[in-house]
């Protein structure tokens, strides 16, 4: 028997499990310096792993000295070492203009959760005009077990003028 | 004043540290949380996990993890205890019936080989409310006194109204090394 082998498909089995059992039950933005909801989205479509969301946010973000933004998600299954990787991208340009890789470890069975994080320094979004800006931005998020990867999420932004 | 400018008063950069937000489940654990980013509070619902607020300035990076307090979360608590730099303890000082329960469980965390040492501030929370005890009162009650081995420190804090907050709050941070 090889044994390397059966870890792999134990592995895959547990990572399919927890997969099935993991939900992103939401996501919102805030102005970090006063608190104010700029933008807040409750439901997900179903489909959510494959497709794009798109985000509309009003423009006065781009003005925003400090931006924070809010995930909330939700595990059938207890993980382990979840780990969770953010990269903001313009354009679709390979190299993301924000980075920020964070590490929950473990994650209590039939539990939901919030992370928000708040990152003080300008984005690179944060030099365009919200009309050059908008639908250019995209916010990739990527959750792991170990180095598997759990669920991944891409939302792009489009900024409307209020 | 939030926990936003407290960071940029600290004047670190590079490394990152950990806050343990602990407490029975309704002593007021998120609402302190939300306060301290001036968000709104009227909406917390019982924590089914833990909530993370993660602030990053100046290459520093604050996490700051506040855990479900229910009976059937508690065993999991032991999980987060690793790094932790400061734990923040709190209280519902109106609640008379559960201050013995709230002294049990941190009586088992101070036990804790992880959190050795670890700076310990307890909010005393809900001092809004007309029934709630003095500082000092839940000091008694949890047996804070008796406490040799790390620092620590008594807050008497409302989560609604904000006072207290900033007080203990400033007190974890000089703490964080
Ligand atoms: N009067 C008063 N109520 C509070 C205070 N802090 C929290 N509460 C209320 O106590 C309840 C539990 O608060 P929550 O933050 O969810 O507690 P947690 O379970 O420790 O996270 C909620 O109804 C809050 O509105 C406070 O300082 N004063
Ligand atoms: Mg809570």
């Amino acid at each position: 028997m090889n044994t390397a082998y059966l870890k792999r498909c134990a592995d895959e089995d547990r990572r399919a499990k927890i997969a099935a059992g993991f939900t992103i039950d939401g996501m919102n933005m805030r102005d970090a310096s006063t608190g104010e909801m700029l933008w807040e989205m409750n439901s997900w479509p179903s489909d959510w792993h494959v497709a794009e969301i798109q985000a509309r946010v009003p423009a006065r973000i781009l003005q925003c000295p400090v931006v924070s933004r809010e995930l909330t998600f939700s595990s059938v299954e207890k993980v382990a070492n979840l780990r969770c990787e953010h990269r903001v991208y313009l354009d679709g340009a390979p190299d993301p203009i924000e980075v920020w890789d964070f590490d929950f470890g473990f994650v209590m069975p039939g539990s939901r959760n919030t992370w928000q994080t708040t990152v003080e320094a300008a984005g690179g979004e944060k030099m365009l005009s919200p009309t050059e800006a908008s639908g250019r931005v995209t916010v990739r998020t990527k959750f792991t077990d170990g180095d598997a990867t759990i669920v991944e999420s891409a939302v792009r932004v489009f900024y409307d003028n209020d | 004043m939030g926990l936003l400018s407290l960071l940029r008063r600290l004047r670190k950069s590079g490394g990152e540290a950990r806050i343990l937000i602990l407490g029975l489940d309704n002593a007021g654990k998120t609402t302190i949380l939300r306060k301290l980013s001036d968000e709104d509070i009227t909406t917390t619902t019982p924590t089914q996990g833990f909530n993370i607020k993660s602030i990053l300035h100046n290459g520093f990076k604050l996490n700051v993890w506040d855990i479900g307090g229910q009976k059937t979360i508690r065993p999991y608590w032991r999980n987060y205890y690793e790094n932790t730099e400061a734990l923040i303890y709190v209280v519902d000082a109106a609640d008379r019936k559960r201050v013995d329960e709230a002294g049990y469980e941190l009586n088992e965390i101070l036990g804790e080989d992880k959190l050795a040492t670890v700076p310990l501030l307890v909010f005393a929370n809900k001092s809004d409310l007309l029934q709630a005890q003095s500082a000092d009162d839940i000091a008694e009650s949890l047996s804070l006194f008796n406490i040799k081995d790390r620092p620590w420190q008594i807050q008497a804090c409302s989560a609604k109204d904000g006072t207290g907050l900033e007080e203990g709050l400033r007190w974890v941070v000089k703490q964080v090394k």
